[in-house]
């Protein structure tokens, strides 16, 4: 917090001015004074702006990735939804890079030089350099989802891509290169039209195991398109016939084992597009929640052993209040009244509000979108990328929504709507209710593109969130959280040692004072994307935290106590420390 | 009630369902409310009235899958998420693509050329018959089934003294409407005009069998038959028959005509007659009397 009280009382003397500030006078020449009332004013203008402020640094991070969807007017449906995007620590440097998913040419059209996935190196201070060469992880392949996870145990961070088409594994060599190792692992997952891609612990093992959405069963062949006043458009999902979803059990040996079947998932067909897995139930074990399109939603109860059963109708999130299908898009998890349960927040189709469903415990949920005003600004729009963030570290979380059109020619039929418009960001007014606050913060909000995926995570480990979106056919938009009212902050790095090494899955509770959130590392989610393991939590004017609950995937628990806030901490399996004021390893 | 205020929302929703006890909406919204309210004993009942008055309520359904969870009755829950399920499935059946969306290209172009045809009809009017021809022309491309369209061409093609031109369009419409008389009736005209007299021959005869109760193909096969001087005993049968059917001044006419080419200058001077009774204004048949009345 700024804490500037500046008196008045000033009277000439000559050409300098006498101010009277925090019990003190000061001379000041005018020109100098200007300048600081300049930038006073600057500043209350901030602060008037809003408390959350994201501004577009975009051009200056040196990221020239252009998106590609892969069209030639033909209006392939699969064209409409791409693309993902992963924020991770791929060089274990300490700082977040950015792997950018990318379409591919479709049938008719052709590149001059073929689009690929890209990786880009954090250097720091808003620079990120390109080694997707270097890396080796330039994927050709349509890419739809991503999700980043240490698969084999060895302390880096893998990559997994969703794709129309097979899909690929890297595996992170640790030195900067990753090496495909889709075949010897048993990933490739036939030639589906993927979306969102997921690692969980879903039998406690101690390794990832793989859960592959699938969107549509779309090929050349059952292409159609359509028309609105005669313009033609993407057709519509349910054009398509729907499809179930894969599951793979990691072996351990780095291969996995296709159980799709035998773990009850494949009974289910739909039209998947986003995904979190996440213990909804506070029962200790990973379920998985996959979100369709125009259809209802599946919550797959996990019964602990990677056996699942889909119960979204009967826990309320299959539909949405009234008991309507929305064209869902894309889902996060937080735990959005801090009441220790994990609530979802879900975007959809145009003229359908993103949904806010309340966790009410005993495993279920309740729409309440309209009684918080979790909807606001977001029925004019399809929505896509959405998370729960506290990005002004006030202790509540607020939510961010990517906004865009998937008709790229909306406004030819459609007055009320138009193809490229401006995100949305609602600010958690800390009593359960939301406000839109997309106007009144930076220029980061006024930006307008076709927005799908997006990834949330601290790019300059300056304690705040920041914000990476793929928009469709265009550059990228990064967004550097500059607000200028920020709480404290914690931020939790896990480390597993029996479970697997990032703690995904693990739920962490944070009590500091009056104030107890709580989180859970998660392995995919929003809008088929990877993002936030490192997790953030916001503190409000608590300078330290009093206690730390780490329960790892399996039951093991950890406890850190008394703990300096404004820092990063690494908790280690069965550590089980409490550190002294200082507090973990905080960077 | 989606704004919170929930008892204001009971209130009026349980006056609206004494006033209309037969609203399965209301007893719906109220079941939505109590459900918001936490009272889910209410909600059941409002929900399962909701259902009485309209027994495949999907929406209710929902709502009592939703209460009967909350009230820990899993096996009702259960029943009544089958319910819904199979009546959402119901729903889905005529579901094609997105909500909002449709398929209405061919809708479209039927309606822009709706627009052509009328801006060619202001045209017309105005005299620009060129102009008039352009924008029909458009329509007819947009909506090539349009009949109107054809109809206004051919008008236009008449006024233009085309009438080459506007066979070609009574003939499109033959084509879009094979059981329709009245393009067969135009044909033969035109045809006959053009002297295409075999053409005109049979669309006359096409025209009688699509509708033998009318007078007019008999009347007019009748009268290509005199003007070609050919099937004249045919010609005299054709007429009568039209006759018959109607007693216009035009039958009255032909039929005399006929009488007259086959020698029965009685049965024509009675027929020419009439038809100069009925359309006294009618120098033709003024004409054809004159001259029967000369062969007295």
């Amino acid at each position: 917090m700024h804490n500037i009280s500046i008196c008045t009382n000033k009277f000439s003397k000559g050409n300098n001015v006498v101010i009277f500030m925090r019990g003190r006078f000061f001379e000041l020449d005018i020109r100098r004074l200007i300048n600081i009332l300049m930038v006073l004013s600057v500043l209350v203008c901030a602060r008037a702006d809003g408390a959350v402020v994201l501004n577009d640094v975009t051009r200056e991070t040196g990221i020239t990735f252009i998106h590609t969807d892969g069209s030639s007017g033909r209006r392939y449906i699969v064209e409409s939804v791409t693309s993902g995007l992963a924020l991770f620590d791929y060089d274990r440097d300490g700082d977040v890079d950015i792997y950018f998913l990318s379409g591919a040419p479709l049938k008719g059209t052709k590149y001059d030089k073929a689009p690929k996935n890209a990786l880009y190196r954090n250097e720091g201070g808003w620079r990120f350099t390109d080694v997707t060469d270097r890396a080796g992880v330039g994927d050709t392949g349509f890419g739809l989802g991503v999700v980043a996870g240490d698969y084999d145990n060895d302390g880096d961070l893998d990559i997994y891509v969703n794709n129309y088409g097979p899909n690929v594994l890297y595996r992170n060599n640790g030195d900067g290169t990753f090496s495909d190792v889709t075949a010897q692992a048993g990933v490739a997952d036939g030639s589906k039209v993927g979306a969102a891609t997921l690692f969980l612990d879903m039998d406690k093992d101690g390794d990832l195991d793989l859960f592959v959405a699938n969107y549509l069963n779309f090929t050349y062949e059952n292409h159609l398109m359509r028309t609105s006043k005669g313009i033609s458009k993407y057709a519509g999902p349910m054009d398509f016939p729907p499809m179930p979803n894969d599951l793979f059990r990691n072996n351990g040996d780095g291969t996995f084992t296709d159980v799709s079947v035998e773990s009850g998932v494949a009974e289910h067909k739909g039209w998947g597009m986003g995904g979190v897995a996440v213990d909804y139930d506070n029962d200790g074990d990973t379920d998985v929640h996959i979100v369709n399109d125009v259809y209802g939603n599946f919550l797959f109860q996990n019964d602990g052993t990677g056996k699942f059963e889909e119960v979204g109708l009967i826990a309320g999130i299959a539909y949405d209040l009234h008991g309507d299908d929305q064209g869902s898009m894309g889902v996060d998890c937080g735990d959005y009244d801090n009441d220790g349960w994990l609530d979802f927040y879900q975007t959809s189709y145009a003229q359908e509000q993103a949904a806010l469903y309340k966790n009410m415990s005993g495993g279920m949920f309740q729409d309440v979108t309209m009684l918080t005003g979790a909807g606001a600004g977001t029925l004019a729009h399809v929505t896509w990328g959405n998370s729960f963030v506290d990005f002004d570290n006030d202790g509540d979380l607020d939510i961010f929504v990517a906004c865009g059109h998937l008709q790229d020619n909306i406004e030819l039929y459609d007055d009320t709507a138009s193809s490229s418009v401006r995100n949305v960001l609602l600010m958690n007014k800390g009593d359960g209710k939301f406000v839109d606050v997309s106007d009144q913060s930076g220029d980061g909000m006024k930006v307008k593109l076709r927005s799908r995926a997006a990834g949330f995570d601290d790019l300059d480990n300056d304690g705040d969130v920041d914000v990476v979106i793929l928009n469709s056919r265009r550059e990228p938009t990064i967004l550097r959280n500059d607000s200028t009212s920020k709480g404290h902050w914690l931020q939790v790095r896990l480390r597993g040692v029996k479970t697997n090494r990032d703690g995904v899955g693990a739920r962490i509770k944070l009590t500091a004072g009056d104030l107890t959130l709580t989180d859970e590392v998660h392995s995919g989610r929003g809008y088929q994307s990877h993002y936030g393991m490192r997790i953030h939590f916001g503190l409000g004017n608590r300078e330290k935290v009093d206690r730390i609950e780490v329960r790892w995937v399996g039951g093991g628990v950890d406890i850190l106590e008394n703990i300096r806030a404004d820092r990063l901490v690494t908790i280690t399996e069965s550590s089980s420390v409490t550190p002294g004021p200082s507090g973990g390893d905080g960077r | 009630m989606m704004s919170g205020r929930h008892d204001e929302a009971v209130e009026e929703l349980e006056k609206q369902v004494k006033i209309l006890p037969s609203s399965d909406f209301a007893y719906f919204l109220l079941g939505q409310t109590y459900l918001l309210k936490e009272e889910s004993q209410k909600a059941k009942e409002s929900y399962e009235a909701a259902i009485r008055i309209r027994p495949d309520y999907t929406n209710a359904y929902y709502g009592l899958t939703s209460v009967c969870t909350k009230l820990g009755d899993r096996e009702k829950a259960k029943e009544y998420s089958e319910i819904f399920k199979k009546l959402k499935a119901e729903e889905r059946k005529g579901l094609k693509g997105r909500k909002v969306e449709y398929n209405d290209f061919f809708q479209t172009q039927r309606s822009a050329a709706i627009t052509y045809i009328n801006v060619g009809r202001m045209y017309r009017d105005n005299g620009k018959l060129d102009e008039a021809e352009e924008q029909l022309k458009q329509a007819a491309g947009l909506d090539p089934k349009n009949v109107i369209c054809f109809l206004e061409l051919a008008s236009l093609y008449q006024a233009k003294k085309q009438p080459a031109k506007a066979l070609q369009m009574y003939q499109k419409i033959r084509d879009i409407e094979p059981e329709s008389p009245i393009s067969y009736f135009m044909i033969g005209i035109l045809s006959g005009h053009l002297k295409q007299f075999d053409d005109a021959e049979e669309a006359f005869g096409k025209m009688i069998s699509l509708a033998p109760r009318k007078s007019d193909g008999y009347r007019e096969l009748a009268r290509l038959y005199l003007k070609t001087g050919r099937m004249l005993p045919q010609a005299r049968q054709l007429a009568g028959k039209a006759v018959t059917l109607g007693g216009t001044a035009a039958n009255y006419f032909v039929f005399g005509w006929a009488c007259y080419a086959t020698g029965d200058f009685t049965n024509a001077r009675a027929a020419v007659k009439r038809a100069v009774e009925l359309d006294p204004g009618n120098a033709q048949y003024k004409h054809l009397y004159k001259q029967i009345q000369q062969r007295k």
